[in-house]
């Protein structure tokens, strides 16, 4: 702001002088002096420019956004619950009736299943409840739990 | 201006193109509720689970929210598809917002034009017996009252411009988290790591780079302008140039350089996340294809519902910031219009100094009209980045 003031202030100067004084050779060698000066002016600020301390960085932002981890827990949750009622269903088709399911997993979501407990009705079907799981889940039938 | 229509239909047909809709397979239910029924529930629980913070009250006070309940229900509404954009209530709008701009700056112009008349009539009368330098001092005077109506609107613009950059950093800095949050929920893990950082960058730097470096250099050049033609002895004419130069290749190369970056963070987050859901997927339903296809419906709703969600906040950011710098750029349109067409119209009749002020005025705020664009234009390209990426799951 002050480099444009001096810029006005030279340039409405010069002007006056040319108004106020008369034409001739003064005049001219006035005129080409002001010239100078506005041209001196200009280039000020890209002097000081090259002396100071521009930082490109300041124009960047050190933030980063964060995630919302009680969203996506929830969202995880809302997954695992809807395997575990579909598992139930899926063995209740093939006349095998379990009161719950519940997959434990290391981080909240289906990529990382622990191990799997089955609460079942019945004890005596425990293999058939592994196996069938198992092929669901993909997993081990020694990761599958089955308890009474 | 050619620039400016084509980012202007750039966005239009990203309007035309995009989709609230997704590609996810639902297998059918067996329960007593149909798989759509069953979809808009999760889709329900996943906006009400969705945290927007203090960007939810700030954006439910904009009138296109406030009147359909907030921001949540209109991105439910848009989701159910409730939502109607016809291409004639969108040119209308432009319209509207493009007469009522002209409108307003009518009255300035008009002054101009008569202060250029006055001028015209005044040395017309009296050149054959005053002197130069009296002929220099009534066009100083003349001049000076069309500069201070002039940067009465310059002034005003800039103002606005300023306010409309921040307004839309906040915009950004609010719909860019719950994004960020949905894709790294649906198993964007690569993309959530490559665009965390660069979005924060793409916020800061596009609105510094405009209120620290273009809009300095608008009023360098405007000054430039200013002083370029108070006098026959001192040209700026070319300083002027440079600076507005300089301004075009800043922008250009910020812009370019960070829609470049994004855009190929989306490619390699996008084909390294869609793979790895793809895969995740094929572990949950690799059972007997029948069962398999049943299994993988719990799976599928809650992602599905996120996807639709994030699609719908997605097109949601995107129609905010239309709105946001619609205004500001029509009237920065009509501001170049309304000075170019004054400028044409005083050529013939004054001094030509005075119709290169104005025109040089009118080229500047072409410029900045560039500026605004552009800074929208790199705000609905990164949310539509976002938007697309992990889409068909």
């Amino acid at each position: 702001m002050s480099w444009l003031l001096s810029l006005v202030g030279i340039v409405l100067i010069s002007v006056l002088v040319d108004i106020l004084l008369p034409s001739g050779q003064t005049n001219k060698f006035i005129k080409g002096i002001f010239s100078i000066l506005v041209v001196f002016v200009l280039i000020t600020p890209l002097i000081k420019l090259k002396n100071g301390n521009f930082d490109i960085g300041n124009l960047f932002s050190n933030e980063e956004f964060a995630v919302d981890s009680a969203f996506i827990n929830k969202a995880n949750e809302r997954e695992l619950e809807y395997i575990e009622n579909n598992i139930v269903e899926i063995l209740a088709k093939k006349d095998i009736k379990v009161e719950k399911v519940v997959l434990i997993t290391k981080s909240g979501n289906i990529n990382s299943i622990d191990n799997v407990q089955v609460k079942a009705a019945k004890i005596e079907q425990s293999s058939s409840i592994k196996s069938i799981v198992s092929e669901i889940l993909s997993i081990d039938e020694k990761y599958i739990i089955v308890y009474e | 201006m050619k620039k400016a229509l084509l980012l202007i239909l750039s966005v239009c047909i990203l309007f035309v193109t995009c989709s609230v809709g997704t590609s996810g397979f639902i297998a059918e239910a067996e329960n007593d509720k149909s798989p759509e029924e069953q979809l808009m529930e999760e889709v329900d629980k996943t906006i009400s689970d969705l945290e927007l913070g203090e960007f939810e009250d700030y954006i439910n006070n904009l009138e296109i929210f406030y009147n359909r309940g907030g921001i949540k229900a209109f991105i439910r509404d848009l989701s159910e598809g409730k939502i109607e954009m016809s291409p004639q209530n969108i040119l209308r709008l432009l319209f509207d917002t493009l007469t009522s701009g002209i409108t307003k700056i009518i009255p300035s112009l008009i002054g101009i034009i008569l202060i250029a008349v006055l001028f015209s009539l005044v040395f017309g009368l009296t050149q054959n017996f005053i002197k130069k330098q009296t002929v220099e001092i009534v066009y100083f005077v003349c001049y000076t009252a069309i500069i201070t109506t002039v940067v009465a609107i310059v002034i005003g613009t800039v103002k606005e411009i300023k306010n409309t950059i921040t307004a839309l950093s906040t915009i950004i800095n609010g719909i860019y988290p719950p994004l960020i949050t949905l894709v790294t929920a649906l198993g964007g893990g690569t993309s959530q790591g490559l665009f965390s950082p660069g979005l924060a960058v793409v916020g800061a730097v596009t609105s510094n780079v405009v209120t620290k470096v273009v809009l300095p250099l608008f009023i360098a050049s405007i000054v430039f302008c200013i002083v370029g033609n108070l006098s026959n002895n001192v040209k700026l004419d070319k300083l002027q140039s440079a600076t507005r130069y300089i301004a075009g290749g800043i922008m250009t190369i910020t812009f370019g350089g960070l829609i470049a970056y994004l855009s190929i963070s989306g490619l390699i987050g996008g084909m390294s996340d869609t793979a790895s859901v793809k895969a995740t997927k094929y572990l949950v339903s690799s059972y007997v294809p029948l069962i398999g296809g049943y299994l993988s419906q719990g799976f599928d709703l809650v992602r599905v519902g996120m996807v639709i969600v994030k699609n719908a906040l997605g097109v949601t950011g995107i129609i905010i910031v239309f709105i946001v710098i619609l205004a500001p750029a029509i009237k920065l349109l009509a501001l170049t219009i309304g000075l170019k067409l004054t400028a044409g119209l005083i050529e013939p009749i004054t001094d030509k100094r005075m119709s290169g002020f104005i025109n040089g005025v009118a080229e500047s705020t072409r410029q900045l009209l560039g500026a605004v664009l552009g800074v929208g234009f790199v705000f609905i390209i990164t949310i539509s980045i976002l938007l697309f990426t992990l889409n068909t799951i």
